[in-house]
């Protein structure tokens, strides 16, 4: 509340002049007075973690890294002379020039718009295994957590039983089973090792987030917040709705964040080693790994997929490592 | 008849210790109290003694181990208590954590309104909402911003706007002013004085604060390691205090006059409160008592009335 003395001059009429009128020492009025009762702007959580991520130049450059790879993967191929199965016989075994800025592989393909077409696959894989991961790791740690006791008990055993399954080998086993099934369903669109690459996610890796979820929801049940919602006769699914997922977002987010590039990676690595996406589809993982045998003679067709997988995992655990200091500060590593 | 009786209640919190070999901690053990209509009952004892369990336990935010919790005529249970929410609600202590932080005030104090579906339209809601705001001082500006902008005595404020909503009759206060600083204590203390005038609340006021309690209160509870030790009219538990338990905490409160504090006789008591796990045969005070006599390991105390509305558990009270 502005002081009477002040507001004296703030309404000099005559600056300068030492005169003072009754007008200048009147009280202020209950409006005047309002109008210089100014809340601080309002600054919701989104907000102030807005601010925090900006400030972190790291973290900024990340995401503006894997905005330019997402157009590169998803608006490139539309923008390329060349589909990425068409073979142009002419031109195998090219080095980077003008007109395939990439090179072009042994069928004389074009190298960046198969690049383009490795990212996309990869992106997606990554965004789905990680909504997946939230969907299911969520819902049940913040069960396990909410009820406690013996249901937690239960679950945490459960989940410990999941977390000693070998994962590579599921994902293997997982796609021969799912082949012949799937391969008629999904025929030419999505290999069954992508499905399998979901499904594995589906059943193995919310063990993390499932975990992250609990033990924060564990702090925030102790809240007298929840203890007022249960003294009003809120049900179990308004508090974990209500209070117990809004105030985990921020644990949310950034394990499921460094969920991408771990889904990422996994795609990459089975493709690696044969059990990716089915040829002429490419993905980053098998288009490394094609150009493996003839890496001394033509290495531009291992650096370029290559460097693209190592951007994008680094892009986006680097935009995790942002966002947690962003939006869970207590959770800073230092 | 009165609004809440209580006889009896006890609760225990399992802690440590396996399947053959469970230890409890007896937080409440054997309560007896009756709170009449439009009064404040005042409970004070010091840290872990039970008091915030027993406004806990009649809320049903706790399950009693064992006892009986009438309200209004009405068996509190697990399952009577879903009709109940809308005539008992609670004030908690640290204003910091009562608050959930992703959520408007608006939403806050209209959160009982969604729950218990009291308003039928968005705009009654809005309303009700506004009302409680202005009851307890706090206006339009206020709807949309959230707790971490309000300092201590207005989440506070915003606490009781919550437990309000619903127009309750009576309401727990866990020690609603412990985490405020002393002259915010005393406009919230008067809020809710006011608040009981206007709206005839009935309060079970639960604090560690003296001085706060004898303001507000009508009757006074004195509890000690779980059990009620003595209840009488807030005037008379200062001037006739007879457990030596709640004469040892009277005068502990600082006196502001140096003269004449230096001529009081400040009772200091020995050793630590017992654990809770284990507590003393008999009469619960008897290692720290110094009217300590065989008789006290013996039998334990039972209250009995030593003056009209005075009751008191001790052996050597008249």
């Amino acid at each position: 509340m502005e002081k009477p003395e002040k507001k004296k001059f703030m309404n000099v009429a005559r600056p300068g002049s030492l005169q003072l009128t009754a007008e200048d020492v009147r009280t202020a009025t209950k409006e005047e007075k309002e109008q210089l009762f100014i809340m601080r702007e309002t600054l919701t959580y989104w907000k102030d973690a807005y601010r925090r991520f900006l400030k972190n130049k790291i973290a900024v450059a990340a995401l503006i890294t894997i905005v330019l790879v997402a157009l590169f993967a998803f608006v490139g191929p539309m923008l390329s002379p060349y589909t990425y199965d068409q073979q142009i016989r002419e031109n195998r075994y090219s080095p980077p020039s003008w007109e395939h800025p990439f090179g072009t592989d042994v069928h004389g393909r074009d190298m960046l718009v198969r690049c383009m077409v490795g990212a996309q696959i990869s992106l997606s894989i990554g965004v789905c295994c990680a909504v997946l991961v939230v969907v299911i790791g969520v819902i049940y740690g913040a069960i396990s957590g909410y009820c406690g006791g013996k249901v937690d008990y239960v679950m945490m055993r459960y989940l410990e039983v999941l977390y000693t399954i070998p994962d590579v080998l599921v994902i293997i086993l997982l796609q021969i089973s799912l082949k012949e099934p799937l391969g008629k369903i999904f025929a030419g669109t999505l290999g069954s090792s992508m499905i399998s690459i979901f499904v594995a996610f589906a059943l193995l890796y919310w063990v993390n987030m499932a975990r992250m979820v609990r033990g924060q929801v564990l702090l925030v049940k102790e809240m007298e917040y929840v203890s007022a919602a249960r003294a009003m006769g809120a049900k179990g699914s308004r508090i974990i709705f209500r209070h117990l997922i809004p105030n985990s977002i921020g644990v949310i987010l950034v394990t499921a964040m460094f969920q991408i590039p771990m889904a990422i990676f996994i795609e990459a690595f089975l493709s690696y080693i044969g059990l990716g996406v089915s040829a002429p589809l490419a993905s980053l993982g098998s288009l490394s790994s094609g150009a493996i045998g003839s890496f001394r003679s033509y290495p531009h067709l291992l650096l370029f997929p290559a460097m693209l997988i190592s951007l994008i995992i680094l892009a986006f655990n680097l935009l995790g490592d942002g966002l947690r200091d962003a939006l869970d500060p207590r959770l800073r590593s230092e | 008849m009165s609004l809440l009786t209580v006889s009896n209640l006890k609760k225990y919190f399992p802690v440590q210790g396996n399947m053959w070999n469970r230890k409890q901690v007896k937080a409440v053990d054997g309560i007896d109290l009756t709170i009449e209509r439009g009064e404040t009952l005042g409970l004070v004892g010091e840290s872990g003694c039970g008091k915030s369990t027993v406004g806990r336990v009649i809320l049903h935010l706790h399950e009693p181990t064992d006892g009986e919790i009438v309200y209004d005529g009405i068996n509190v249970t697990s399952s009577s208590i879903k009709n109940l929410r809308n005539r008992m609600q609670i004030v908690f202590q640290d204003p910091y954590s009562s608050l959930n932080p992703r959520m408007t005030v608006g939403d806050v104090v209209g959160e009982p309104l969604d729950i218990q579906n009291t308003c039928q339209t968005r705009a009654e809601r809005d309303e009700r909402v506004l009302e409680q705001l202005l009851l307890v001082g706090l206006n339009t500006d206020h709807l949309t911003r959230y707790p971490h902008e309000f300092s201590g005595g207005q989440r506070q404020r915003i606490s009781i706007a919550r437990a309000l909503a619903v127009k309750p009759e009576f309401i727990v206060c866990d020690e609603p002013v412990s985490a405020l600083d002393v002259s915010i204590q005393a406009q919230v203390i008067n809020t809710l004085i006011e608040l009981q005038d206007r709206l005839s609340l009935t309060y079970l006021f639960i604090a560690h604060n003296l001085a706060v309690v004898r303001h507000i209160s009508d009757r006074i509870g004195v509890m000690y390691l779980g059990k009620l030790v003595e209840v009488c009219e807030a005037k008379d538990l200062y001037l006739h205090p007879c457990h030596p338990y709640t004469q040892a905490l009277l005068s502990a409160i600082p006196l502001p006059d140096p003269k004449a504090a230096k001529g009081s006789n400040r009772i200091l008591l020995q050793g630590d409160v017992p654990s809770p796990i284990d507590p003393p045969s008999g009469c619960r005070f008897r290692t720290r008592c110094q009217k300590m006599k065989p008789v006290c390991a013996e039998e334990e105390p039972v209250l009995k009335e030593v003056a009209p509305g005075h009751i008191c558990a001790c052996h050597f009270c008249e």
